[in-house]
């Protein structure tokens, strides 16, 4: 389990989160929806203490932390127990695919090279790269690199992964593969927590799904309770804009 | 004017036999200032309270005293201190057996060191700090992203830059004649310094170190392509 409660977060005077509290079960996949600059990418850098929250508590498991004065310690404690898909997916371009996954494992978890070696090619395999272990970043499709993002994560078989948007810095023609391989994670019940805009996919493998607006968690619940049966105008309003652009489209 | 030729192809081999003093000079002073200004790089990178200030003011100066002061300096200036300390501890004066190559080494040393601390450091600016991020989301220390994330990367950024300087301080070394080390241009000035032919050595010099630049860019450049294969698409 893990759970923030009160998470403030200002950029000088600008008021970005505004006490977020978040609870995800173990083996739950949360989606978080909600408008450009409501702060879902603030929140979670909190929690990956990628950025310092001003104000706000974090557990993990039994373990308790200050997200605004948590040690050097405290922090790679955390880093280590969660894993993050960023939007663009930060592969280390120097490393092979493969290495992209070891490394995390032998430098930070301490596995031997053996051991790491199998762990990354179960997870490469599992996300459909077993055949470019020695290929290099720059050289896979925005598609392929973000696979191996979700399997640089996975391998640290870390207590929660957050998703930051994981497909829309790609091709519309990646997008596919790249959500199939997630949902296929989430059927795992892997703990995820996922900020995205695709909202048939949200709702297809979310057990809970989080509307935030203005810094603020506006409502919560399952898929059909959010999209069914919105309670909050602004929640309304979200996703009826999202409806309209969705027909727009086609 | 008539070139006396023979003079010249005379002189090539003599001038040669001092490539190794050369090439000593440019290689320990490149080695010796790579690691020093690799250091002060990490030192201004983590922004390392009072040294980064130090080092800010030391590359400043460095950078901008001419080559041939802080040769003088160290030649002229360091036995002096030398000299000092030998006094006050009661020993005999080192300096005089300390040979003029040392200093030449000692000098350009500190020159490059400079020069390298700013190629490392825009080399290590110059990296996106998405990668600097996914090593903190995956709980690797700073110690660990810099040793197998940035500073690899770095190394691969800065290769031209570095080959630029390694190429200018073997050009750079001919002034370790004011100092009378006997390096390549130290013994042509002696050949013509016998019969006045100072063009034709010159000459002679300029191609010798020309050649020289051309074919260590050729392997440079043959090194750069193989580090930084993974930047190629494919
Ligand atoms: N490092 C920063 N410095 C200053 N302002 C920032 C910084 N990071 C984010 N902001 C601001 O905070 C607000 C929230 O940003 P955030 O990225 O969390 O939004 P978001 O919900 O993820 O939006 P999007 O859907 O566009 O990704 C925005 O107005 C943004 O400009
Ligand atoms: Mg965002």
């Amino acid at each position: 389990m893990i759970r923030v409660t009160n998470v403030h977060k200002k950029f000088k005077d600008l008021e970005v989160l505004r006490g977020v509290d978040l609870e995800v079960k173990d083996g739950e996949v949360i989606s978080i929806l909600g408008p450009s600059g409501s702060g879902k990418t603030t929140l979670l850098r909190c929690i990956n203490f990628l950025e310092k929250a001003d104000e706000g508590e974090m557990e993990i498991g039994d373990r308790k932390y200050s997200l605004k004065y948590a040690t050097k310690k405290q922090k790679l404690e955390v880093q280590r127990k969660t894993a993050m898909v960023f939007q663009l997916n930060n592969l280390f371009a120097n490393k092979t695919v493969l290495e992209n996954v070891t490394i995390g494992l032998t430098v930070v978890q301490k596995m031997n090279k053996a051991d790491a070696r199998r762990v990354a090619v179960r997870y490469l395999e599992k996300v459909g790269l077993g055949d470019r272990l020695s290929s290099y970043p720059a050289q896979l499709s925005g598609g392929q690199q973000q696979r191996v993002g979700i399997a640089r994560a996975l391998a640290l078989n870390p207590s929660v992964i957050l998703f930051d948007e994981p497909t829309s810095a790609l091709d519309p023609e990646l997008v596919g593969e790249v959500l199939s391989v997630i949902r296929q994670v989430a059927e795992e019940h892997i703990t995820m927590v996922i900020v995205t805009h695709e909202m048939a996919f949200a709702r297809d493998i979310s057990d809970k799904v989080v509307f935030m607006d203005g810094g603020v968690v506006v409502e919560s619940g399952t898929p059909e309770d959010i999209f069914l049966n919105p309670q909050k105008e602004r929640t309304v309003q979200f996703l009826q804009r999202f409806r309209q652009v969705g027909e727009a489209v086609k | 004017m008539r070139l006396d030729t023979q003079f010249m192809l005379d002189s090539i081999p003599i001038i040669l036999k001092a490539l190794p003093v050369t090439a000593f000079i440019s290689v320990f002073s490149m080695l010796l200032g790579g690691l020093l200004g690799l250091l002060i790089a990490l030192i201004r990178y983590y922004k390392i309270p009072v040294l980064d200030r130090l080092f800010r003011v030391y590359v400043s100066l460095i950078r901008g005293f001419p080559l041939m002061v802080q040769l003088y300096l160290a030649y002229f200036g360091l036995p002096f201190y030398i000299n000092m300390y030998c006094q006050s501890v009661g020993i005999d004066n080192l300096a005089k057996n300390i040979p003029p190559l040392a200093f030449a080494v000692f000098a350009f040393s500190v020159n490059t060191s400079a020069y390298v601390s700013e190629v490392f450091r825009s080399a290590l600016d110059s990296l996106d700090k998405g990668q600097r991020e996914a090593c903190s989301s995956i709980g690797m220390t700073s110690f660990q992203t810099m040793a197998h994330i940035l500073l690899p990367q770095a190394m691969v950024a800065a290769i031209p830059n570095l080959v630029n300087l390694f190429l200018g301080n073997i050009k750079a070394s001919t002034l370790a004649y004011m100092i009378s080390v006997h390096e390549m241009m130290g013994v042509a000035v002696v050949l013509a310094n016998r019969a006045y032919n100072y063009l034709e050595i010159y000459i002679v010099t300029a191609v010798i170190y020309w050649l020289l630049c051309v074919l260590l860019e050729r392997v440079f450049a043959r090194m750069e392509f193989r580090f930084s294969r993974y930047k190629v698409r494919v």
